[in-house]
């Protein structure tokens, strides 16, 4: 399921308009990453939970160049599914 | 750090998108159901800006049971794969690691560029000193503005951004500046340790003769020792020698002598206290023959008969452990002792390997200890000391 396939499935659902779902979902989307970014965490039921998660600073090498990077460590979302979501995938 | 659950996510997000309470919670709650389902019908959800959610199938895979030691499998399973989108990557600002690593890159880069940061190996050391002395200030200075930024990001994003980008470039500079300072505080720090170093070498021979060059012109001390000793020798000389071979003790003496008197006016003391030391000298060499002799001669009485069975049975393998209680009984400091029982035991024995012996096992027998295989390695020129045919004859020291 795609983003294009996703967006249409939701308007589908809620009754409105795919364009419009487009912002809104961003919109959410935002958020998510945002707080998620900020430390928080968002558990979903039967889902799993979202939680920030850090990639360590690291040596990058140019193969063309064959120089060495340094890449800064970031910040981004990690995601961990639930139990329940376990059972049901693996019944 | 706060925990979210579906219902106070949905409050946030209709406070932040205007949107009333059971819209946004309506939103929140299918965008999650549609993740789901998309994963059970498809087994793959992208979702742009946020990322791709994937079945991955685990392969079964063998261990050990921990209490039995039983080979048992586990089975595969299928687990939620998910990797976020690249959009959702940000630096963290004022990170240590990255610092470092910039720094170890640069140095990497121009390892022959000059000789003051290629050469040393301490100011790594010290960088990483500054840049930990420096990191509580940044995040001091980073911190409430972090609060901050987090009310700002709900509301609008890119002004705390660029606000944060910008203090990031001023710490970045700011750390570049500081690693820079604590290189040349370091670099001058071990010019100035050669230089004391130097000094003290050199100064307290001086001391001893002319204290006022010393202080007067601490640039020449290197070329002022050659011109020293000769006028030291004179010293010597003019002092009653017994012995005039061995100068280094005399020197030793000399030395213990003068350092704590310090002025040159007392020389009187010093001198009878070299007398003292010539006399002791002798006394006590003549003390240590006499007890080696009396040793020599009390051993040679006991010795002599227990020496012979050694001779004899040379395939006993605790020949040396017969005859070092005697050498305890008697006294450690008689070297000539030691000797005598040393060539007693000299004669080497000799073993003729049967199946089944390792040369650690005939080690562990004789000598007691697995580590003595050396001994026995070098006592033999094995071609291979790994694989020793069976029904050689190895030699035992």
């Amino acid at each position: 399921m795609n983003n294009r396939t996703f967006i249409d499935r939701m308007a589908e659902v809620l009754g409105a308009d795919a364009d419009e779902m487009q912002t809104q979902v961003s919109a959410l989307v935002n958020l998510l990453v945002n707080q998620t970014k900020m430390g928080n965490t968002l558990t979903v039921k039967n889902l799993g939970v979202f939680e920030p998660k850090t990639k360590a600073a690291r040596r990058m090498y140019n193969p063309t160049t064959k120089t060495f990077n340094a890449v800064p460590a970031k910040q981004t979302i990690g995601f961990k599914m639930s139990g329940t979501l376990k059972d049901k995938l693996n019944s | 750090m706060e925990k979210y659950y579906l219902q106070s996510f949905a409050e946030a997000f209709a406070r932040q998108s205007g949107l009333s309470q059971t819209v946004a919670e309506q939103l929140s709650k299918t965008f999650f159901d549609t993740i789901l389902e998309g994963l059970e019908t498809d087994g793959l959800v992208k979702i742009n800006g946020l990322g791709t959610f994937k079945i991955v199938e685990v392969a079964p895979r063998e261990s050990v049971n921990v209490n039995n030691g039983e080979r048992i499998l586990i089975a595969g399973y299928k687990k939620v794969n998910f990797i976020p989108d690249e959009s959702t990557f940000t630096e963290i600002p004022s990170d240590e690691a990255f610092a470092i690593l910039q720094e170890q890159i640069a140095n990497m880069a121009s390892p022959d560029e000059d000789a003051s940061t290629a050469a040393d190996d301490t100011p790594a050391a010290a960088e990483v000193e500054g840049i930990q002395l420096d990191a509580p200030q940044l995040e001091n200075v980073e911190q409430p503005q972090n609060d901050f930024s987090a009310i700002d990001l709900l509301i609008s994003t890119p002004e705390s951004l660029d606000d944060l980008r910008a203090q990031y470039e001023a710490a970045k500079v700011r750390a570049a500046e500081t690693l820079k300072a604590a290189n040349e505080a370091n670099n001058e720090k071990c010019r100035l340790e050669k230089l004391i170093a130097q000094l003290e070498a050199n100064t307290p021979p001086l001391v001893a003769a002319t204290p006022i060059v010393t202080e007067g012109e601490p640039a020449g001390t290197e070329a002022k020792p050659t011109s020293e000793t000769p006028a030291e020798e004179v010293v010597q000389n003019e002092e009653p020698v017994k012995e005039p071979a061995d100068t280094a003790p005399e020197a030793l003496s000399r030395y213990l002598n003068d350092k704590p008197i310090h002025d040159e006016p007392e020389e009187t003391p010093r001198r009878q206290r070299n007398w003292l030391w010539w006399l002791l000298i002798p006394i006590m060499g003549l003390l240590l023959a006499e007890v080696g002799i009396l040793v020599h001669k009390y051993n040679n009485k006991q010795a002599t008969p227990t020496e012979q069975p050694q001779k004899i049975k040379t395939t006993n393998p605790h020949p040396s452990t017969t005859a070092k209680p005697q050498t305890h009984k008697t006294d450690t400091l008689s070297q000539t002792q030691t000797d005598t029982t040393k060539t007693a035991a000299q004669p080497m024995r000799t073993y003729t390997l049967k199946p089944g012996d390792s040369l650690t096992k005939i080690a562990q027998r004789v000598y007691g200890s697995k580590d003595s295989v050396r001994v026995i390695l070098r006592a033999n020129k094995f071609p291979n000391p790994d694989n020793v045919p069976v029904g050689a004859v190895i030699n035992l020291p």
